[in-house]
């Protein structure tokens, strides 16, 4: 016991102390307060290209969404309206241990592999540990949490009853203060409604994601973000294959496969 | 004392509500050609010369360019392609004045806040990357670890939303300082924000279409890192509300304040300005207008209105606009009214109906009407007061056409007409309830000068126009006929100005050499009250008395000759009378090519081998008229040679121009005076980082046709002594100019700018001991001056800026004689200057605070110091509050200290 509160506090110190910053706002509409760590102040309006720093807080209006990119793997976080979330990280062997807590609002997680620690998400009512995956949250504060999984898996505890369920792809997962955890099937409106707000933000929907990432015969517009960041200097080049039929005269079939890669 | 002189009316002219008006070019794609215009407002006052001060935000001196100058007070010039590089380029003008003064825009500190055209690059599709630069014994393939957050490769991203962040988090070598971005191979580094472990650029300039980031980096070690590249398409934002989703559409209103103080003189000027512009993607249109407080209804307005319909093809402009016609006829010059451009390929017509400048009926109070004539009564003839109009100005109208045809940049031709006629109609005859002064002759013949109808306002005599036709009898009795002008009135007179003129280009050898030449006639009938109306009037008109059935005895006279009177008026006020010399000692060729009201211009190019030479010549008949263009130098004759040529890489660029100018080509002049002219220029730029040098040598001779007095005796009567007239009209001096230019930029506690210039100007009258002789009051044109900028610039941080200068300038002029030693003058003047300046502090994006301290030692001693405070406010981007004030104490030894203030703000909403 004395041990994991020994581990916490020193967890909680290297949260403080850490100055350097481990996040950045990669977009920002409408009404987004800020208020960094540091500060007493009350909030001020967030900023494009603003650097975040562990522990510093945002806070979404009504017409408001911001999108938050961590450092050291481009782990995407899309804070839609009315939503107050704490970003948290601490430097680790030049990763960042990830965290974020959120007291209410929605949010479209879209996290990348994690090397060393899980990327943790905690609400007043649950906590969720991901290695990586696409999910969205929609946390009512005290009156607990919706998951929505997109793809991967992610492990989501009630802490007031410490049950643990998968997240899976088109499941949602409703977590409640009385301790209940269920897992039933995405509604089709529930999550139209949820892809609407991506729309509104000017963010590919899930079905854009989904067509971009498939292989195409033709190049076609692509809407930010395509993918995920990626590394530069060892980009991975995307395969694509383009196959033509050809019928002769007398019906016989032929297939000319073109592959290349860009 | 004259310097004295000089130095308060130049302080007078700098404090006084002249300014310079000038539509600020923001943006300009890199290679292209700028064209910068300027407008002078101060009509009372006759200008010596403009000009564009301009340098690449690389380079720490301006670079000089005189302005060419179009009519009504405005100037105009190019900013060549090759200067539009990579860099931003910065720029400001001045403007100096005959009588010493000189203005600059901006007004205030233009050195130090000039204004700033952003250079945007053409778009690269070319995707080879280039190689990097590699310095002896580096790795070579050190391949980074570094993460590409935004834009994601290939993605698509709002021109609103691009920016550029590159994450190195999990490296640990980076040198953050190494880094260099680049957006289709243009270095953005100015855009780029560099944080402990990753970089963020915002390039605001990106325009729709494919493009790509690349960036440098290197370790610790110095050793340089694979560069990083990676493309991605950029579209236009979103529109977001209904207008704007139907068109694209932007634009700004503002509003100015000046009110100055100059020795208890009052002068405020408030302008209310609109710009709006709309793209309906078939058809852009534009507005602009300008509301001034100094708008006069007895002056030409001061006030603008424009609005501008464009497409690819078809330009209408409708307002006030600035055709360009012919170089020397119409060029520039506002009209009001109606144009039309219509641009194809191989075709182009422009079209002005409008008038350059509005009728102004006068002033009832202030002599509009005027008795120009009394006659008392002869015999059995009635006397009679004749009434006239005065102190009015004529609607000028003006007819411009414009033809042209070719194959673009290779072979080009145009003919064009410019026709200015005074509209008569346009002035009344009658000022209701004008006041009539009446001459001291008048009084004494009137009745009863004691009539209540009789009024006396500066111990000056004046009748209402109305009493006066009422009074008639009563005043003079019944013997007087009151007559009412119709025309001939004394005032300015209606004139007719016509100008036909053509061009020619034509290029060869891929455009190495391309051949200009052109010419523009004019016919000026300065007085259309008096035009020819019969054949009999112009067959006997001057000396030629016979009914001949021929103009001058000379030329026959067609019969349907004034039916080309809509065209053009003929009459005896007409210049040139005779537009070809009738000489017959003179050949046919010779005669062609010296007609007296005809523009001749010639001018060749040619790019070889670096060089880019350029022959000019031009030449402007002694009797050529524009009265659109009344402010062009005629009588001149002038050969230009010129070559650039650059070296080492464009590290080195070498001017080189020869100017030859004759001052007095009519053959009637016997003093023509010669200029030859001789600049030379060398520019050093070794590279980013390294000092750059400048330095310009030039040489001006001018000297006159007269090498000897002229001496007229004239012969006394009944043996008085004979009268001898001297005129000496002899002229030689020798001018030698020399200009160095030295900038740097370091980092000593911060960034520093430091630019150094030393001009030196020796106009030596080498005539002096001759005229002297001849005339003992001769005041010698000698003047020697020195002058020497020192600059410091600093950027201690984002938040603070500094500046630190001193200049000290040297004049001496004329040359002491032995009976006028006050002759020479000298006067030296020192000046300290320093400039804080805070960014983004609270509730202002700039605030700034300026010392001055001037000494002044010579013909005139005083000192003079200066502060000023500026502001820079910006509301959500939307609303911009400017404001500067400015308090000057100047005390000048045994005399008075003046005090003067100056308040300028602007206040600026962006749609």
């Amino acid at each position: 016991m004395i041990r994991g509160i020994i581990i916490i506090c020193i967890i909680a110190t290297n949260f403080i102390f850490t100055t350097e910053s481990v996040a950045i706002v990669l977009k920002k509409k409408g009404d987004v307060k800020y208020k960094p760590f540091s500060s007493k102040d009350s909030n001020s309006d967030l900023e494009m290209s603003k650097s975040l720093f562990n522990q510093d807080q945002i806070l979404t209006g009504g017409d408001g969404f911001t999108k938050v990119v961590y450092l050291d793997d481009g782990s995407t976080i899309k804070v839609h309206r009315e939503s107050e979330v704490y970003i948290q990280g601490s430097i680790k062997n030049r990763r960042i241990i990830k965290q974020i807590n959120i007291a209410h609002g929605t949010m479209k997680f879209d996290i990348n592999t994690q090397e060393s620690t899980n990327f943790k998400v905690i609400t007043p009512t649950s906590v969720a540990t991901i290695k990586g995956t696409r999910f969205w949250i929609d946390c009512r504060g005290e009156d607990g949490d919706s998951f929505i999984g997109l793809t991967g898996k992610v492990e989501v505890e009630n802490v007031e009853s410490g049950q643990i369920v998968q997240l899976e792809p088109n499941t949602t997962v409703n977590s409640l203060p009385d301790g209940s955890l269920t897992i039933i099937p995405t509604k089709p409106l529930e999550l139209q409604a949820l892809e609407l707000l991506e729309e509104d933000a000017g963010e590919a929907t899930e079905e854009e994601i989904n067509n971009s990432e498939q292989p195409a015969t033709t190049p076609t517009p692509q809407t930010q973000p395509t993918s995920t960041p990626s590394n530069s200097g060892q980009n991975t080049p995307i395969e694509h294959e383009l196959k033509i039929k050809l019928i002769n005269a007398n019906g016989d079939e032929k297939e000319l496969i073109i592959k290349y890669s860009e | 004392m004259k310097i004295y002189l000089i130095i308060i009316v130049s302080i007078y002219s700098f404090l006084f509500s002249q300014s310079i008006e000038h539509e600020k070019v923001n943006h300009a794609i890199q290679g292209n050609t700028i064209e910068l215009k300027i407008y002078v407002d101060a009509p009372d006052r006759e200008i010596s010369k403009a000009l564009l001060m301009y340098r690449s935000e690389t380079h720490q001196t301006f670079l000089e360019q005189s302005m060419d100058e179009l009519a009504g007070n405005q100037f105009i010039t190019n900013l060549p392609g090759y200067f539009v590089e990579e860099s931003n380029i910065s720029y400001f003008f001045v403007v100096t004045f005959i009588d010493g003064g000189l203005i600059s825009f901006p007004f205030q500190s233009p050195y130090e806040n000039p204004m700033v055209i952003e250079v945007d690059s053409p778009q690269v599709n070319d995707s080879n990357t280039p190689k990097v630069g590699k310095n002896p014994g580096e790795l070579l393939g050190l391949k980074s670890d570094a993460l590409i957050i935004s834009p994601v490769p290939n993605s698509t991203v709002s021109s609103d939303e691009l920016v550029a962040v590159v994450s190195f988090f999990s490296m640990k070598n980076v040198d953050m300082s190494s880094i260099e971005v680049f957006f289709d191979e243009i270095n953005i580094d100015e855009f780029v924000e560099r944080e402990i472990s990753h970089f963020t650029c915002n390039f605001p300039f990106s325009k729709r279409g494919r493009h790509r980031f690349r960036v440098e980096l290197k370790n610790n070690l110095g050793q340089s890192f694979e560069p990083i590249s990676w493309d991605f398409n950029v579209v236009d934002p979103e529109k977001t509300d209904w207008f704007s989703q139907l068109v694209e559409h932007r634009g700004r209103i503002w509003s100015s304040h000046s009110s100055t103080n100059v020795d208890g003189l009052n002068n405020n000027r408030n302008d209310l300005n609109l710009k709006y512009s709309a793209d309906l993607d078939w058809i852009r249109i534009s507005m602009s207008g300008l509301n001034s407080s100094l708008d006069n209804p007895y002056q030409q307005t001061r006030n603008r209105y424009a609005i501008n319909f464009t497409n690819d093809n078809i330009k209408i402009l409708l307002g006030d606009f600035f055709p360009q016609i012919n170089k020397f006829s119409l060029n520039g010059n506002r009209i009001r009214g109606f144009g039309a451009e219509i641009d194809y390929k191989y075709f182009n017509l422009n079209l002005v109906r409008g008038k350059m400048v509005h009728e102004i009926q006068g002033d009832i109070s202030d002599g509009a009407m005027v008795i120009s004539q009394f006659q008392a009564p002869q015999d059995t003839l009635n006397g009679f007061i004749k009434i006239s109009r005065d102190n009015y100005t004529f609607k000028r109208d003006v007819t411009a056409l414009k033809l042209g045809m070719g194959i673009p940049k290779r072979v080009y031709f145009n003919i064009d007409m410019v026709k200015v006629k005074d509209n008569t109609l346009s002035v009344y005859n009658y000022m209701p309830g004008a006041s009539i002064q009446i001459s001291d002759e008048i009084w004494r013949e009137i009745d009863d000068t004691t009539a209540n109808y009789l009024f006396q306002i500066d111990d000056r005599d004046y009748i209402i126009y109305e009493d006066l036709k009422a009074n008639l009898v009563s005043m003079f009795g019944s013997n007087y006929d009151l007559v009412l002008m119709d025309d001939n009135w004394g005032w300015n007179k209606p004139k007719d100005n016509i100008m036909l003129g053509s061009d020619f280009l034509f290029s060869f050898d891929k455009k190495r050499v391309s051949i200009k030449a052109g010419f523009t006639f004019s016919l000026l009938n300065q007085n259309i009250w008096e035009s020819i109306t019969s054949i009999t009037e112009l067959d006997t008109m001057g000396g030629d008395t016979n009914l001949d059935g021929k103009f001058m005895g000379l030329y026959e006279i067609s019969d349907d000759f004034l039916s080309y009177s809509d065209f053009f008026e003929f009459g005896v006020n007409q210049v040139p009378l005779i537009p070809v010399s009738t000489a017959e000692d003179i050949s046919a060729f010779s005669k062609i090519f010296n007609l007296p009201s005809v523009v001749y211009n010639f001018e060749t190019k040619m790019n070889y081998a670096g060089h880019n030479i350029k022959y000019k010549y031009l030449q402007v008949g002694p009797e050529f008229n524009s009265l659109v263009n009344p402010y062009i130098q005629t009588n001149i004759r002038e050969k230009t040679i010129s070559d650039r040529v650059r070296l080492l890489g464009n590290r080195m660029i070498l001017n080189t121009k020869w100017i030859r100018k004759e001052n007095g080509i009519d053959a009637k002049d016997e003093n023509t005076i010669f200029t030859n002219r001789y600049d030379t220029n060398m520019g050093l730029y070794p590279g980013a980082g390294l000092p750059t040098f400048n330095i310009g040598f030039t040489s001006i001779h001018r000297m006159s046709e007269k090498e000897r007095i002229d001496e007229v005796i004239i012969e006394g009567f009944d043996g008085a002594e004979n009268d001898t007239l001297v005129a000496d009209n002899r002229l030689e001096t020798l001018s030698k100019q020399i200009n160095l230019a030295l900038t740097n930029t370091f980092e000593v506690f911060g960034q520093q700018q430091l630019s150094l210039n030393v001009f030196n100007s020796d106009k030596a009258d080498l005539l002096f001991e001759k005229k002297v002789l001849s005339n003992p009051d001769y005041y010698s044109p000698q003047i020697n001056s020195t002058n020497t900028n020192f600059n410091i610039y600093s950027k201690h941080s984002d938040l603070w800026e500094s500046n630190i200068s001193f200049s000290a300038s040297e004049y001496e002029t004329s040359i002491a004689t032995e009976l006028h030693p006050d002759y020479f003058q000298e006067q030296n003047v020192k000046r300290w200057s320093i400039k804080l300046i805070r960014n983004k502090w609270t509730y202002s994006d700039k605030f700034s605070v300026n010392l001055t301290f001037t000494k002044g030692n010579g013909t005139v001693d005083f000192k003079e110091l200066g502060y000023s405070i500026s502001g820079i406010h910006k509301l959500y981007n939307i609303i911009h509050f400017n404001w500067n004030y400015g308090f000057n104490r100047k005390t000048i030894t045994d005399s008075d200290t003046n005090l003067n203030t100056t308040f300028r703000a602007k206040l600026l909403y962006t749609i």
